[in-house]
């Protein structure tokens, strides 16, 4: 293990708490001597905590759409369609159940959204911690 | 002598699941020790990982974490703390003792030697920004075409509390299972879209 780098998986394993306890210790242990691990391991780190920002401003700008939507089904409380709209306006979408998607669009349409892809990998939480 | 949960913390299925979120800060702050027990059982790898994301190195991380949990503690015994908003607090508290330790360091070595360049910047160490606004909105398009349950997956895990994946998957009806591979998938296309900005 010494002589080997960290994989990334296993670093972004460990940042995101998803590693035992004995394999979190090995990754401290390893990215405690190597630089190149350690600086690795601050990059996990620092996209760990971009995704905690990407989360927050999300569940913000929900909370601003619900806000919205709440202010517009209630000046359409004053007409004649009141129930009708504010039903179509502030009803959630049906739960598909376990097997539902987790994406809208089909894989090509995000082509725009990752085409900065320059290094992308296979997560694999249970890959070995480190390459021989 | 009471004792905290500060060693690390094993699988991320921690047992402070158990307790309603809800009640632990308002407990905490009426001293109770089982209260901040949970809440450290759930909070301290974010403060860690914060302090990683800043250049702290892993060694050092967890015991300024560790310091940073016991003011916090401290201050609680002392009357001094009104209100109890994790993990950010933890978290400001642990960035700044890495500033006050980093600027001691910054000293230590101008007294040992006349070029003090390897030495952490505590500027550094307080840079709160993570994510310029152009990689948010990538973020943005990217969360733009999931399902509103994947994205709502993905803000109960990462947003606020940062709820076990267990607890998520009860809060949203689906299995655990299923909870773990929309993060990893929505992980994922994060990743691969804001590729470059963190390596
Ligand atoms: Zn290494």
């Amino acid at each position: 293990m010494s002589a080997a780098h960290l994989l990334r998986a296993s670093l972004e394993a460990y940042v995101a708490f998803e590693l035992t306890e004995s394999d979190a210790a090995l990754v401290e242990a390893h990215a405690g001597e190597c630089a190149l691990c350690a600086s690795r391991l601050a990059a996990a780190a620092r996209l760990e905590v971009a995704f905690e920002a990407i989360a927050n401003a999300s569940e913000a700008g929900r909370r601003g759409r619900r806000g919205r939507s709440a202010r517009a089904s209630a000046a359409l409380c004053a007409g004649v369609a009141v129930a009708a709209s504010a039903m179509l306006l502030l009803a959630p979408r049906s739960h598909a159940g376990e097997g539902e998607r987790t994406f809208e669009a089909p894989a090509s349409a995000l082509a725009d959204a990752t085409s900065a892809v320059s290094d992308s990998y296979a997560f694999d939480a249970a890959a070995p911690l480190a390459r021989d | 002598m009471t004792t905290f949960a500060l060693a690390r913390l094993g699988a991320p299925e921690a047992p402070a699941a158990t307790a309603p979120e809800c009640d632990l800060p308002a407990r905490a702050l009426r001293g109770d020790v089982a209260a901040w027990n949970a809440l450290i059982s759930r909070h301290n790898h974010r403060v860690v990982v914060a302090l990683l994301a800043r250049g702290v190195p892993v060694s050092r991380a967890r015991d300024v974490a560790q310091d940073a949990w016991l003011k916090l503690i401290e201050q609680q015994r002392a009357g001094k703390l009104a209100e109890l908003r994790l993990p950010s607090l933890a978290i400001t508290q642990a960035i700044f003792l890495s500033i006050d330790a980093a600027r001691r360091d910054l000293r230590e070595r101008a007294v040992m030697s006349s070029s003090p360049a390897d030495a952490a910047d505590p500027r550094d160490l307080a840079d709160e920004r993570m994510l310029s606004d152009e990689r948010l909105r990538v973020a943005e398009r990217v969360l733009s075409r999931c399902t509103p349950n994947a994205r709502r997956v993905f803000e109960l895990a990462y947003a606020g509390d940062g709820l076990s994946h267990a607890e998520i998957a009860a809060r949203v009806g689906l299995s655990t299972q299923r909870v773990r591979q929309i993060v990893c998938e929505v992980r994922k296309l994060l990743r691969d879209a804001l590729a470059g900005a963190f390596a």
